[in-house]
């Protein structure tokens, strides 16, 4: 009997030592992408090409050159982009949270066929894929002038609302209605009820929500290509592929330099965050 | 502190879903509650003047619209119909933060992002009151309630008996006209909820407003209530104070309801002759004391009406075999309480439970299987018309 356990404990053992190899591995690969930004950034633009994997040697190493050059390409000053960019992304994931949550608030709490028609839109839009309505929107969103980057977070709010309403309406049905009812007796209305106790109470699935639309809006490329009249106005990743220049030649030092800063905020903030996306993601999905 | 005035208040749930149910065959109602074409009735017909300071209790069984009538009194849920009035003011379309009312939920609802003190302070912060005022009222509720030491605490690190004090204290600290509760000892152990009620008790004492407390426990009906409520499927059934609807229950449901043990009911035929009224049931024959007697006839008992008696199990005596309007029978379990012994006993007209005090107990061992006879005390019976289940005592 003791045999057998030990055995079995064994054979375990090799099951997971195999699957910890088979996951480093696959960590390797994922990681490999990012490494390889970080690595080239740093390498002379003809290194790159033939030394892509190689750490940088004191031969190959360009200092901050490839950032002073891709900072400085072309007529149109990078910061610019960088503040553009940041413009759109906080004011489309402010719209979002502010929005979605109300809705969501409302959706969850009104028992009505109009709440449940928009709920299932919601649920819809999520499956529908963006390359599917590319053009008809653009075209919109030309004629109501939301081509600019003060409008375009309205944009990013229709785009946005499917999940961000999905996951909030899941939060919101877990919180007690009680809690609710209590507020209206001591003398909220409804606007109050939701900035005094509902708002604070959906802080996890804010964060998480916050988080993950964050890192959509700052690294789309598509959507603000397709919508912004890109000579006046260009976020990060618009001004990166211009580094790509006629005749197929592509500064790639540079553009691992302008990848790996417009990575960086992005990668920091979800550093400081990520507990709150698990705990947003899990409490929208179990408790809804 | 205020006069609430209920008439004929009405509480209708629209029936959506009968028609869908009636095509799959499940339409057949699940409750004895009132179905009309507008819906299910919910509460039907409540009438009661409650007096400023009074606590009235509403006391009843799940689904008997307790709750809902509360609701409607804090202005949670919509009147159908009738008036609710506080101060003699009409409150029907009065929204629930202006009725200048409090709540106690059963389950606390106290807001989780706030500390102790945010959850005290915060009906009077949104009353716009001067930041002093607001820190005297929250701690001289906390020091009422004993929750000082835990003003900075959350609500999650509170305990359930800590949590249901924070509740109560959010719902006095701003001297409410009408404090409301809704069954606010229900989610506390056994220990506690005893220990939370001589608490309220105090409470009471030493803050004047009107209390409407609701209930399924009737032993917190009875201590608690200067009125108690007895309601069965949204209609009020009785209103008296503990010792009345303990005494003279109007109905038979009432009379079930109030009391522990249960009281023990039997069928009998009423004999009314020459101002000589009796009750005969197989193995059982006794003459009824005449002041019961005359409360039957005056209440319309006439000779060879089916009735159903009704006697309290602390109402009956262990009684010699055989002796004059005596119940012979055969033991079937003891539950000993510590005080008081509960039998329950077999008989012809089927069981009893019977409360004999341990000090009583003497000699006697109450096994399984042993004969056992017993009589009523004198003018404990109760009688009840079996057609419509009203008392004929009353």
């Amino acid at each position: 009997m003791a045999g057998s356990n030990s055995t079995a404990l064994k054979g375990e053992r090799r099951t997971q030592r195999l699957l910890s190899a088979l996951l480093a591995v696959v960590c390797v690969i994922w990681v490999l992408p990012v490494v390889s930004v970080i690595v080239n950034a740093f390498k002379l633009n003809t290194y790159v090409k033939t030394e892509t994997f190689a750490l940088p040697t004191a031969e190959s190493f360009a200092g901050l050159s490839n950032f002073v050059t891709g900072m400085t390409f072309g007529n149109y000053p990078f910061w610019k982009c960088i503040a553009y960019s940041s413009l759109i992304t906080i004011a489309s994931t402010a719209l979002i949270l502010l929005f979605c949550s109300m809705a969501a608030w409302y959706i969850a709490r009104v028992d009505s066929l109009f709440c449940k028609v928009v709920y299932f839109l919601c649920i819809f839009s999520m499956v529908v894929p963006f390359q599917m309505v590319m053009f008809t929107l653009s075209k919109t969103a030309d004629m109501l002038r939301l081509n600019t980057p003060i409008t375009i977070p309205i944009v990013y709010l229709g785009f946005g609302a499917g999940l961000a309403i999905f996951m909030f309406v899941g939060f919101v049905k877990s919180i007690p209605l009680e809690i609710e009812e209590a507020a209206a007796i001591d003398g909220c209305g409804p606007l109050r009820t939701f900035f005094l106790v509902v708002l604070p109470m959906l802080r996890p699935t804010l964060i998480s929500v916050g988080i993950l639309e964050i890192m959509w809006v700052w690294n789309d490329y598509l959507l603000p290509y397709l919508v912004l009249d890109i000579n006046t106005y260009r976020t990060i990743p618009i001004h990166i592929q211009y580094l790509k220049g006629s005749y197929g030649t592509v500064d790639l030092g540079a553009t691992m330099a302008l990848v790996l800063l417009a990575i960086i905020p992005v990668v920091v903030f979800y550093l400081c965050a990520q507990k709150y996306i698990i705990k947003g993601v899990a409490a929208g999905a179990v408790k809804g | 502190m205020a006069e609430v005035t209920l008439r004929h208040i009405q509480k209708v749930y629209p029936n959506a879903e009968r028609g869908s149910k009636a095509r799959k065959g499940k339409g057949r109602p699940t409750t004895n509650l009132k179905v009309t074409d507008e819906g299910v009735v919910a509460v039907d017909d409540f009438n009661l003047d409650i007096a400023d300071r009074e606590f009235v209790v509403l006391v009843g069984p799940s689904g008997c619209g307790k709750s809902t009538t509360l609701r409607m009194v804090a202005g949670l849920e919509e009147i159908s119909g009738g008036e609710l009035s506080i101060d003699g003011r009409l409150m029907n379309d009065v929204p629930a933060k202006d009725r200048d009312i409090a709540m106690v939920f059963q389950s606390y609802a106290l807001y989780p992002h706030m500390s102790v003190y945010d959850n005290l302070a915060f009906p009077l912060k949104l009353r716009k009151l001067p930041a002093s005022e607001i820190d005297e009222k929250v701690r001289e509720a906390a020091q009422i309630l004993g929750i000082t030491e835990y003003l900075h605490r959350k609500p999650k690190a509170l305990s359930g008996g800590q949590r249901q004090r924070v509740a109560i204290g959010r719902a006095i600290v701003r001297n409410p006209k009408v404090l409301l509760m809704d069954e606010p000892l229900s989610n506390l152990d056994a220990k506690l909820r005893n220990q939370m009620r001589a608490e309220l008790i105090k409470l009471r004492q030493s803050i004047n407003t009107t209390f409407i407390y609701v209930t399924h426990d009737q032993t917190e009906a009875m201590t608690l209530g200067d009125r108690i409520v007895i309601m069965k499927d949204g209609v009020v059934q009785q209103v008296g104070t503990p010792q009345e609807v303990f005494d003279r229950p109007q109905n038979i449901f009432v009379a079930g309801f109030i009391g522990v043990p249960q009281m023990n009911f039997f069928d009998a035929t009423l004999s009314v002759k020459a101002g000589r009224v009796s009750l005969a049931a197989p193995g059982y024959d006794a003459v009824v004391p005449a002041d019961v007697a005359s409360r039957i006839e005056g209440n319309g008992g006439a000779d060879g009406q089916d009735v159903t008696v009704g006697v309290r199990p602390e109402q009956l005596v262990i009684s010699k075999s055989g002796e004059e309007g005596s119940l012979s029978g055969f033991v079937e379990v003891t539950e000993l309480m510590g005080s008081t012994v509960h039998v329950h006993a077999t008989t012809e007209l089927g069981p009893f439970v019977l409360v004999v005090p341990t000090v009583d107990l003497g000699d006697a061992s109450y096994l399984p299987g042993t004969p056992l006879s017993f009589r009523c005390a004198p003018g404990a019976l109760h009688v009840f018309d079996r057609a419509t289940g009203e008392s004929l005592t009353r």
